[in-house]
């Protein structure tokens, strides 16, 4: 029987995107959001962001801890120039932002390699983001197991800082610096060879919805643009 | 006919070690021969391998001598990327295998870096999925699979690039038993195919029933036959008589979404139980609850009379103690003894722990320095020296050969002599024997 522990989210929509699509689209926003100046140019974007967030499953820890940093850049934004100043560039901070975390939480390892190798990246290159990929998720599942150990010994971090380096960092050390030998040696016995050929098990193809959101990201675009740059 | 894989006078020693961990093996490996490798918890039946696969000397230092041959080819030369063409291969911790986070894409991901052709790839994928009972699960995140589901998974993607020979590493350590018998009929069906396998496990009898040799490597040396059978057999634990005293765990109508309720359990002083179930029927899932690490979403436990709800980890911590599944996670001290002796457990008490689990002589090393199996007797010892009432063990015996493991049930049943109650996950049935467990079916079985 294979259950599950818990119930694994279904993947939305966004999964299904073409992710060549998903980093050129990242890549717009990150730039259109650089040389924005209007308010509700700026607010559009952040919006259509945000819609995009909310589809893509973000923790609510995650969200709270946003909105508290926005809250105080805002904050001292205002307290340093004005209102203004202060709301649009928190916006044009979200805007530049928010791409990342969508693009990651939507994205699988292996749809980034194939996304990669379709354009024809360095192999040393796609192989390294392959790993941090595969890693940052790897570390902070490790750390919540050495913190819930601690727990488990009647030691409860999060109330003496003063164990946070015996107790935390020394073992999260020693388990990433064995991680990274295990996981070069693990690659290995896989077959993977950054230099060799690779087939593509399932090769990127644009689809319909590839065209649908495309068409939603230019007229997004453009009316962001018509807002800026009509007045 | 020509051997798969040939070994002659190999030896090899680790970097800063004056004796060999192997001296002058030689073995050959015919198409269609399953070879078991036996042995002692560190007497070097993953370094042979490690050798086979060439992650030795080249990823573990030291000095290698002798010939390795595959299908006639001298591959000393070889790196691993290149062996792993020809020799698949199944690491001891199979999380440094997984690459990809979806079943599917696990195992496309080992035919690609084959270069198998494209239209091949969704056929051999949907096969061995099937072969596997994996087929419903192949868009299952691989971060919520427990560790035999993950173990399952990547002997699958071994077995799916289909290289003239297969080295598995503890293959069946956290299968359960249906996987098991499933597995020893796939490696059986592989070997008539031709496929050489050369199998390193502590499990004798299961692995016994399918293979056509079985070696064991004792002092360096690579001796014919099984190894002896230890010299002291621990007694049964004798069945605790708790008539008069009251439950130290209590659970009622215990649920977590989506495993089906858990039966009501009730653990005495002295007492034993074995959770048993398939794999991903929630058995740790279960011991997380009672520790307090996961809450449930409905029922309750009450620990020596009192409800768990409200309290936190590090309070029942004071009662529970909790043997994880990987024991890197709880070693934090700086030595051995350290580690054991913590605050207010006396000097005596750790040092006779220590005696019991054949770790005096280690006491002045760094706990991650010990070898895997000597790391979980550690955090045997440590969960054991604050004296809990009721002890969770997480398939605590995975990768211990005889001797070890009997140096564990020998301090676990000194343990329940003196009043504490274990539970314990095991896929090992020995196990349960040894300690006179109770059984109890967990998941759908339980029901």
């Amino acid at each position: 029987m294979l259950a599950n522990p818990v119930n694994a989210p279904k993947r939305g929509w966004l999964w299904r995107v073409n992710p060549l699509l998903k980093i050129v689209l990242s890549m717009v926003a990150v730039s259109t959001a650089f040389a924005l100046q209007d308010l509700a140019a700026t607010g559009l974007l952040v919006a259509g962001l945000l819609v995009l967030l909310l589809t893509a499953g973000m923790s609510w820890r995650v969200w709270l801890g946003g909105a508290i940093a926005l809250f105080l850049f805002t904050a001292l934004t205002w307290l340093l120039r004005d209102w203004p100043a202060a709301s649009l560039n928190s916006l044009r901070l979200l805007a530049i932002l928010l791409p990342g975390p969508i693009f990651s939480l939507t994205t699988s390892p292996a749809d980034l390699t194939r996304a990669l190798q379709a354009v024809k990246l360095p192999s040393f290159l796609v192989l390294s983001l392959m790993l941090v990929w595969r890693f940052l998720p790897v570390v902070q599942r490790e750390a919540q197991r050495i913190i819930e150990a601690n727990q488990l010994r009647g030691v409860d971090l999060s109330r003496r800082p003063g164990q946070w380096f015996p107790g935390l960092f020394v073992p999260l050390i020693f388990r990433i610096v064995s991680y990274a030998d295990e996981v070069t040696v693990g690659l290995e016995t896989r077959s993977y060879d950054p230099s060799a050929r690779r087939s593509l098990g399932q090769p990127l193809r644009w689809r319909r919805l590839d065209t649908a959101v495309a068409i939603a990201a230019v007229a997004i675009f453009g009316a962001v643009g018509y807002l800026q740059w009509s007045q | 006919m020509e051997p798969v894989i040939q070994i002659k006078n190999l030896s090899f020693t680790y970097a800063n070690a004056t004796q060999p961990v192997l001296s002058d093996i030689s073995l050959t490996l015919k198409p269609g021969e399953i070879v078991l490798v036996a042995g002692t918890t560190g007497s070097g039946k993953s370094t042979l391998l490690s050798c086979i696969a060439g992650i030795a000397p080249t990823h573990i230092g030291g000095t290698l001598t002798g010939t390795i041959r595959c299908q006639g080819q001298d591959i000393e030369t070889w790196n691993v990327c290149q062996r792993s063409h020809r020799i698949g291969t199944l690491l001891q911790n199979v999380e440094t295998q997984i690459f990809t986070d979806t079943v599917y894409d696990e195992v496309v991901f080992g035919l690609e870096n084959l270069a198998t052709p494209t239209q091949r790839i969704p056929a051999l994928t949907q096969a061995i999925l099937q072969e596997f009972d994996l087929q419903a699960h192949r868009d299952r995140s691989i971060a919520r699979l427990s560790a035999g589901q993950k173990q399952r998974l990547i002997i699958a993607c071994v077995l799916a690039m289909g290289q003239p020979a297969l080295l598995l590493d503890e293959p069946f350590a956290y299968l359960d038993q249906t996987t098991s018998h499933r597995l020893l009929s796939l490696l059986k069906q592989r070997a008539a195919q031709g496929q050489a396998i050369l199998i390193v496990e502590h499990r004798l009898d299961l692995v016994q029933t399918i293979c056509d040799r079985t070696l064991h490597i004792h002092q360096t040396h690579l001796h014919p036959g099984p190894p002896a059978p230890p010299t002291a057999s621990t007694k049964p634990a004798p069945k605790p008589t708790h008539a008069s005293l009251s439950p130290i765990l209590q659970t009622d109508s215990l649920t977590l979404h989506p495993y089906p309720p858990y039966l009501d359990l009730a653990l005495y002083p002295g007492e034993t139980v074995l959770l048993k179930g398939d794999n991903g029927s929630g058995k740790t899932t279960l011991l997380r609850l009672i520790s307090g690490l996961v809450k449930p979403t409905a029922g309750s436990i009450q620990l020596l009379g009192c409800s768990i709800v409200g309290k936190r980890i590090v309070e029942i911590a004071q009662m529970v103690g909790f043997v994880l599944q990987n024991p890197s996670h709880q070693l934090f001290a700086d030595t051995v003894q350290q580690e054991v002796q913590q605050p207010g457990v006396p000097v005596s008490t750790a040092e006779r722990i220590l005696a019991q689990l054949n770790l005096k002589e280690r006491a002045e090393q760094h706990p991650q320095s010990l070898s895997q199996g000597q790391k979980r007797r550690l955090a045997l010892g440590a969960v054991l020296a604050r004296q809990p009432r009721l002890c969770l063990l997480d398939e605590i015996t995975v990768g211990q050969d005889t001797q070890s493991l009997q140096l564990m049930l020998n301090l676990l049943q000194t343990f329940t002599r003196s009043g504490g109650t274990l539970l314990l996950t095991s896929h090992d049935p020995a196990v349960a024997k040894a300690l006179n467990a109770k059984i109890m079916e967990v998941g759908e079985k339980g029901k």
